[in-house]
């Protein structure tokens, strides 16, 4: 036993340790990324969901044309016919970190795809993430709590969730810049340096550069030190740490083209601006405390600087107020008030991942740690340096946001590891050690042992004394053994959720033939290589803007809408003319040069996700800009249910969505069985007609669906009535003969 | 293999570059006067022709009996090509009764509707003798879908447009014309006048026959044109490029193919646009299509790690059939290509390097013999091909022997994997090529001295050791400012 020891505490040993703690970091990381392997084993080496083609169509552009012709992109082949400023509107940290792989990759010869750089970047950031991890929560308590909070974001399935291979998204990198700015930051702020200031500022500007939730460390850091401020904490480390930090990392951002002035301009800045005038003024204060041991102007310092933080406050409600700095945007807005985006932004609200998070997902995200976390954060309250109240805020902060949005379950997990872990290794530290204290005297323990152990005069650590020892060994056992247990649940938990939940690149299905091995659904591919190959190549293609990045990255093709949703108007003319009649919708599809349209639908299959479910979004959001042609009510039975069979609304049967999901479906069936296996509707027996469209491809499983739009008729007659005399049926009297071979577009 | 055997000894001290350059030198093609004309020194006696329409392109073979009718040996004999159809040639091939003749086409006058081609007899042939021709041609693109817009399940039919007569610069005294169909499915074909009682053509069935015709001057040229429609089951598939990438790995003991195609259907267009419903009902009974649903690659026993991608990532329909004995790749793209579709993918497997090479005595040098042509056993035309073969990285003194005439061919590096030099590598183009090259075979000879095996692990243990001492000497460096 002292062996042991010797080996964790003597300094002869301390390379050992040394190599062991690396092997364990390494280990860990090893950990962290196999357990992102899961869908590359089961599926293959491809970019998942929706936002990753995107960024991975940008990246291959990178590769293809070199830095500056990224930056200065403007991408025509999305957003017909207004096309998107790329290179000026996204993050490129993500895309330059890989093309910065893939080049160096390629200097030492290594020919490795982009494709799998971009499909393997989040797994190994996720390593380097426990790396920072670890050296956060050693800032905070020790090596061994490192250790463990490290194997935590290693495997925590709420940070798995955002970065299996293939998830190639700006969370993949942010979660490690944000981890390893909030080291530097804490080092900065320990040492008072410059230096690490510095350094924290430059991991800011890349983190600025990889993802928007960058604001996140903009109003962390200055929360924190305000907080300091106002605890009386406030020390010329915190001065130079936080003015090094807010000067380079503020020139630093404004360099993304993206992020641009806002720092000086958007309130979501404003934050870290007031405190850095803050610390001045304090900083000043204490200058001339120093130089001045007057009382009486003591207070009158005081009373200056109120007056002055009054003063600029007020300066900035008028500057918001007057419009030079922008208000608080509506994304954030929806962060204070859960039913905002629904009412004001349907587009955001319309995002599950935009949705407030429910109470099982936190155990489901973060299984045990989730009761520790409270304890952690006890912890930090009873050694309450200034590092400790950054956790505290942290962790305050993030279970805010993480309940109110989904997908900010991202953020809380470090914290909640971190602190988890700073309880873990307590708890291990006291029942865990081998040696029984010594029998104290009975009642309080001696006014000796106290001074030995320098407690820190603080209300919140008043109870610390109390614990003075563990001296049965069952009790230590019993303790270990559980904790033993729960760990490894945790760990069978986690790769369970990860290989359930979190690994599907949902561009490709699976099921299970009767025989029990894999049967691949693979209609999203099919359908997009189909559009690659056999369409022009500057074909426009319009779908719902959930397929806008996939459409741009497999198949290549020109797209009215995607995910960027930058222009709400154009998201809602889709929407019209997904949710009209056939004559309505022609115009818009003529006036936006439309080839093909695209919907998905997954009636056969019994697919979910489809557009017809997805429907009442693209309703509400038309609505919201043409209220007076696009009614949701007239979408509902008078009984106010959505229906797709018999009962279904006019305006549901004619609106070209209705028409292009169930086109040609009851032929399927013997005449009157249509199923519809999502909405376990039995279809009218009669399907609906299409006059302005063809339907050019229909996947093998039907989930895509793919149609032309015709052209214009050689004789003028508008669609419907040259339909029905190719049918054989009567000239209707209203269109007149012989008005000439004229083709014209009528707008309805 | 002739062309080691001929020029190797001569050319072993110099460099494999050189040798290439003298390869184009020989084989290069005869250039004569402008207004240049057969000589009349041969007499076709008896002439039969045999047209195959059985595959997406169309192979001639003329088997004739040829007599010296000048007073001097002859060596030369040429065949004529119309220019419309000479980019379409992919092969001509000339045996004679002492086995391969070398051919070559002959360089005059552009403008000359009538363009040829140099058959070189092995030993002169003495005047006033006869002797035993067979040419063999293969002609694509050839074939034109009629109609060209057909139903989903309508049959497919197709039209090839040719003449009565064989082509021939010389008198042929007899001749007759043999076509075989694919099926006894030939709604029309011309009806030519009566060949004296019997009937122009004759035959039914699969078979039909052209002739027997008399005394044909060879400036009667084609005589009449004939058309024939008849039906064609399957899809004109035709690769119009193709990238055969072969690399040796002596430190892997593996040798690595990989295949991209980029593949059309050449027959008929839909009249309608593509029904799921139809395609369906109908794939139960798995009809004959004119739409490629399935390609099929018999490979040499031994291949593995197969492998079936496109642009978008790993096709999943695909199925690998590996025993001891055989080795099939059953390939489905991503939808069933009807004509004019387009689909490219990529292939690629992997064989043990013992089958395919042989070491020298010396240990040094290295004869490599693989396929130079694998790919689907469905019938299918190639536009463009390129195949590259990848030696290890140091390889020196590469000679190689074409399978079939080349357009283009190039030595160069190809750096890859942790390469320093690069590999050496060739690469060969060749246009119009037929499925009937498929199992031809590329053989490469080259050097690869002992100490080039290990300049990568050198390399890479250099590069280490480097590294490590170089970040040593960083952790060495005291850079404080205060003590």
């Amino acid at each position: 036993m002292s062996s042991m020891e010797a080996l964790l505490k003597d300094e002869s040993t301390r390379n050992i340790r040394r190599l062991l703690k690396v092997v364990i970091l390494i280990t860990i990381a090893g950990a962290a990324v196999s357990s992102r392997l899961f869908s590359v084993i089961r599926f293959e080496s491809i970019i998942h969901e929706f936002d990753p083609w995107f960024n991975f169509r940008a990246s291959k552009y990178l590769i293809k044309n070199g830095f500056y012709n990224f930056w200065d992109w403007f991408d025509d082949r999305t957003w017909h016919p207004l096309g998107r400023v790329t290179g000026g509107t996204l993050y490129p940290g993500l895309m330059v970190t890989s093309g910065a792989i893939y080049h160096i990759l390629r200097m030492l010869s290594m020919p490795v795809d982009i494709r799998n750089i971009c499909v393997l970047l989040a797994p190994a950031f996720s390593g380097l993430t426990a790396l920072a991890t670890y050296l956060f929560t050693k800032e905070m308590k020790d090596e061994s709590a490192g250790l463990l909070a490290a194997a935590f974001i290693g495997i925590a399935p709420g940070y798995i969730s955002r970065s299996v291979a293939g998830s190639y998204d700006n969370e993949a990198i942010a979660i490690f810049l944000l981890m390893f700015t909030f080291y530097l930051w804490i080092k900065a702020l320990k040492d008072g340096s410059a230096f690490w200031g510095a350094l924290c500022a430059l991991f800011y500007f890349y983190m600025v550069a990889a993802w928007g939730g960058y604001v996140f460390i903009t109003n962390m850091i200055p929360l924190h030190a305000f907080v300091l401020v106002l605890m009386g904490r406030y020390s010329p480390r915190l001065y130079v740490a936080y003015t090094s930090w807010f000067a380079l990392g503020t020139l630093g951002s404004m360099q993304i083209p993206f992020v641009g002035f806002l720092p000086i301009r958007s309130s979501e800045h404003m934050a870290a601006l007031g405190v850095f005038g803050l610390l001045q003024l304090v900083g000043f204060v204490e200058f001339v405390r120093y130089q001045v041991p007057s009382r009486q102007f003591k207070t009158l310092l005081k009373a200056l600087i109120f007056i002055v933080f009054a003063l600029s406050s007020a300066v900035l409600v008028l500057l918001t107020v007057s419009g030079v700095i922008a208000p608080w945007s509506g994304r954030f807005y929806s962060l204070w008030d859960t039913g905002y985006a629904k009412i004001h932004i349907p587009i955001i609200a319309s995002v599950s991942e935009h949705q407030p998070t429910a109470w099982p997902a936190f155990f489901f995200d973060l299984e045990m740690l989730i009761w520790l976390f409270p304890a952690g954060i006890y912890m930090c309250f009873s050694t309450l340096q200034d590092q400790h109240v950054f956790v505290i805020i942290y962790g305050i902060m993030a279970s805010y946001f993480a309940g109110v949005m989904v997908r900010l379950m991202l953020t809380l997990t470090p914290v909640v590891c971190v602190s988890a872990a700073i309880a873990l290794s307590n708890i291990l530290d006291i029942y865990l050690s081998v040696k029984t204290p010594a029998a104290p005297a009975v009642g309080a323990p001696s006014v000796d042992e106290r001074k030995e152990k320098k407690p820190r005069v603080n209300i919140l650590s008043a109870g610390k004394d109390s614990i003075v020892g563990i001296y049965s060994k069952a009790s230590r056992i019993a303790v270990v053994a559980a904790f033993s247990i729960y760990l490894f649940v945790f760990v069978l938990h986690c790769t369970w959720v990860t290989s359930n939940a979190y690994s599907s690149p949902s561009v490709v299905l699976a099921s299970r033939l009767p025989d029990g091995s894999q049967h691949i659904i693979d209609d999203y591919r099919e359908a997009y290589y189909w559009l690659r190959k056999n369409t022009p190549d500057d074909a426009k293609i319009m779908s719902w803007w959930d397929y806008g990045y996939q459409i741009g990255g497999m198949a290549d093709r020109t797209t009215l809408v995607d995910n960027n949703t930058w222009n709400n108007t154009h998201i809602a003319t889709v929407g019209k003319a997904m949710s009209s009649r056939e004559e309505v919708a022609y115009p818009i599809l003529r006036q936006h040069d439309v080839d093909y349209v695209l919907v998905i639908f997954g009636g056969l299959l019994g697919y979910s996700g489809d557009d017809i479910n997805k429907f009442l979004w693209m309703i509400r959001i038309a609505e919201g800009v043409w209220p007076d042609e696009v009614k949701e009510r007239d979408f509902f039975t008078p009984r106010g249910e959505y229906r797709v069979d018999d009962g279904a609304t006019d305006t549901m049967k004619n609106s070209i969505m209705y028409k292009m999901s169930y086109y040609n479906y009851q032929s399927l069936f013997p005449a009157g069985q249509a199923q519809d296996r999502v909405r376990n509707a039995k279809l009218p027996a009669v399907g609906p007609t299409l006059s302005i469209l063809d339907e050019a491809f229909t996947s093998e499983n039907w989930i895509v669906r793919i149609y032309k739009v015709k052209d214009l008729d050689n004789l003028g007659r508008d669609h419907a009535s040259a339909a029905a005399f190719d049918a054989g049926k009567k000239k209707s009297k209203r269109t007149k003969a012989g008005r000439g071979a004229q083709r014209k577009l009528r707008v309805v | 293999m002739r062309s080691l055997k001929n020029w190797g000894a001569l050319l072993l001290p110099l460099a494999s570059l050189f040798s290439l350059t003298l390869c184009s030198s020989i084989d290069s093609t005869p250039v004569l006067p402008k207004d240049f004309t057969p000589p009349q020194v041969f007499k076709n006696s008896n002439l039969l022709r045999t047209i195959d329409i059985t595959k997406p392109y169309v192979r001639e073979t003329i088997a004739m009996v040829i007599d010296n009718i000048s007073k001097e040996p002859q060596v030369e004999y040429y065949v004529p090509i119309t220019k419309g159809i000479l980019d379409n040639i992919s092969y001509l091939e000339a045996r004679g009764e002492d086995g391969p003749h070398i051919v070559s086409p002959v360089v005059f006058n552009p403008e000359s509707e009538i363009q040829y081609y140099r058959v070189l007899f092995n030993a002169p042939l003495s005047a006033g003798k006869s002797t035993k021709l067979w040419i063999t041609l293969a002609q694509t693109d050839c074939l034109i879908p009629v109609p060209a817009l057909i139903g989903q399940n309508d049959k497919q039919f197709l039209q090839w447009t040719g003449s009565q007569y064989a082509a021939s610069a010389y008198v042929t005294e007899k001749q007759k014309t043999k076509i075989k169909f694919p099926n006894n499915e030939v709604p029309n074909f011309t009806v030519l006048e009566k060949n004296g009682e019997s009937d122009d053509p004759t035959g039914a069935g699969s078979w039909y026959t052209y002739g027997p015709y008399k005394t044909v001057n060879p400036a009667q040229e084609g005589g009449k044109a004939i058309t024939l429609r008849f039906e064609y089951t399957n899809p004109v598939i035709k690769m119009v490029k193709m990238e055969r990438h072969i690399e040796v790995s002596h430190w892997g003991g593996n040798i690595g193919f990989e295949e991209r195609y980029w593949m059309t259907n050449l027959g008929a267009k839909l009249k309608d646009t593509f029904s799921r419903v139809q395609w369906a009902s109908t794939s139960y009974y798995n009809p004959p299509t004119s739409a490629i649903k399935q390609l099929t690659f018999p490979l040499i026993p031994g291949a593995q790690d197969a492998y079936f991608t496109d642009e978008i990532g790993n096709v999943s329909t695909s199925r690998f059939r590996s025993n001891t004995r055989e080795a099939h790749l059953e390939l489905k793209p991503r939808y069933p290509v009807f004509g004019e579709w387009n689909y490219s993918f990529v292939v690629g497997w992997n064989y043990d390097i013992e089958n395919f090479l042989r070491v020298s005595q010396d240990g040094e040098s290295y004869v490599l013999k693989v396929p130079f042509l694998e790919g689907p056993k469905d019938s299918v035309t190639y536009g463009e091909m390129e195949v590259t073969v990848v030696l290890p990285e140091g390889a020196t003194d590469v000679k190689y022997s074409p399978p079939i005439p080349l357009v283009s061919e190039e030595e160069y590096l190809h750096h890859t994997f942790m390469d320093t030099l690069g590999r050496t590598a060739i690469k060969m183009k060749a246009v119009n090529v037929v499925d009937e090259q498929h199992k031809k075979e590329l053989i490469v000879t080259y050097r690869y001295p002992t100490m080039a095996l290990y300049r990568k692990p050198f390399v890479i243990f250099t590069s280490i050791l480097t590294l490590f001492t170089f970040s040593w000497l960083v952790s060495k460096i005291d850079l404080k400012i205060g003590k």
